[in-house]
């Protein structure tokens, strides 16, 4: 009844009261839209299925045995080159520069195969191994088993930019079900300043990819 | 009357922290069994164990293998230092009418030592022509694996029968229902 009341007749202390409540409830509205426009900016910040089940790296630098628990690589070497011969003895050429990367790995309890591994530059641009050079020719092709290591190539076809204090990851294959936290490894290939100008300024004119 | 806030409050913060954790454990649960159906922990397996020398039927078949180290594979390739290759010869043979269809290749070859340690079988060739066995005849396939020169005597043949039938027409692969893939053999030595 009070209520009733007071809307007939308003006092000059409920008239104020009702300014405040119309002043709060756009403050509210603000206030509210404020709330959606962050929730949707956070939202943005949110990990896609993929960035959530990224692989797990362990990381490691050259000439070292970098163990993931499932399989251990070790990057034995690195060469520039203009050219690469593969297996066949068929001369492949870059406009660009071939970093062969000589790589051994051995697995710990099953037989795996690794899958083409990326060079990873400095600013975080990827590039995938060649697929000028047949995958049968690289060290994704034999099996890695336990007890023993094999060896191999990969072949990189980048910029001579990207050389210098780039990294390497392998991992496995990739395959329809992607498994969360793959295992990885990541390896810097230890290219300071000079040893990437002594890499890019004398390429290999011709690199053979051929077992030592 | 205002509600009374602070029930309210510790009841919003305990439905919060509740979402938050079924939604981790949703998530974790989802990712582990990712996990295990990618590395074959889920797939049910009865193992029969094989003595040596023995033949064992089961589900048509009847099975028979052995495992040998050789000083190099048929190409004359010796394996590298430390390791062995070594020759597996699985023989089957259609054990009924029934077993005459079952001409695929078993899904899943491996030596295993006593560690559980594995290592893979690359065939080289297998003696089934066609879609049809003879019942009886034996059909060898030859394969390859390379394991450490250690481990040469003690590896043992592990393999997974294929549920594969040649007489189930191709538009009807995906509708028929075969036998379970749930049998291992692993052959003694």
């Amino acid at each position: 009844m009070t209520a009733t009341q007071e809307r007939s007749a308003p006092t000059r202390r409920s008239r104020r009261a009702a300014r405040g409540r119309a002043g709060s409830r756009t403050l509210s509205a603000i206030a509210g839209l404020a709330l959606v426009a962050a929730a949707v900016a956070v939202q943005t910040l949110g990990l896609t299925p993929n960035d959530r089940g990224a692989p797990i790296s362990t990381t490691g630098s050259l000439g070292e045995d970098v163990d993931t628990g499932r399989f251990t690589v070790r990057v034995d070497k690195v060469a520039a080159a203009r050219t690469v011969e593969t297996l066949s003895a068929e001369p492949v050429a870059t406009e660009q520069l071939f970093v062969v990367v000589t790589a051994s790995a051995t697995s710990a309890k099953e037989p795996l195969k690794l899958g083409q591994p990326r060079l990873i530059t400095p600013d975080g641009v990827s590039y995938e191994a060649t697929d000028k050079i047949p995958a049968t020719n690289t060290l994704a092709n034999p099996w890695v088993q336990p007890g023993f290591w094999v060896s191999g190539f990969f072949v990189f076809e980048v910029p001579a930019s990207a050389v210098q204090g780039s990294k390497v990851a392998f991992g496995l294959p990739k395959s329809a079900l992607v498994e969360p936290f793959e295992p990885e490894v990541e390896v810097d290939l230890g290219l300071d300043e000079a040893k990437a100008a002594q890499l890019t300024s004398a390429p290999q004119d011709v690199y053979p990819l051929k077992k030592s | 009357m205002p509600p009374p806030r602070k029930p309210r409050i510790v009841l919003q913060g305990l439905g919060a922290v509740l979402a938050l954790a079924v939604t981790l454990g949703a998530m974790t649960y989802d990712d582990y069994r990712v996990y295990r159906v990618r590395t074959g922990a889920n797939e049910i397996t009865q193992t029969h164990v094989v003595q040596p020398g023995q033949a064992i039927t089961l589900k048509h078949i009847s099975w028979k293998a052995s495992v040998e180290a050789v000083p190099s594979l048929p190409d004359g390739k010796k394996a590298g230092p430390g390791t062995t290759y070594m020759k597996i010869v699985i023989t089957r043979a259609a054990a009924d009418q029934e077993g005459t269809v079952k001409t695929a290749k078993p899904g899943k070859m491996r030596l295993e030592d006593r560690l559980g340690r594995s290592w893979a079988i690359e065939v080289g060739d297998d003696a089934v022509r066609g879609d049809k066995l003879e019942i009886g005849r034996p059909y060898p396939i030859t394969a390859f694996a390379r394991v450490p020169a250690a481990q040469a005597q003690e590896v043992e043949l592990v393999l997974r029968p294929s549920n594969y039938r040649s007489d189930v027409p191709t538009e009807k692969l995906t509708t028929t229902h075969t036998d379970p893939d749930d049998v291992e053999l692993r052959f003694k030595r």
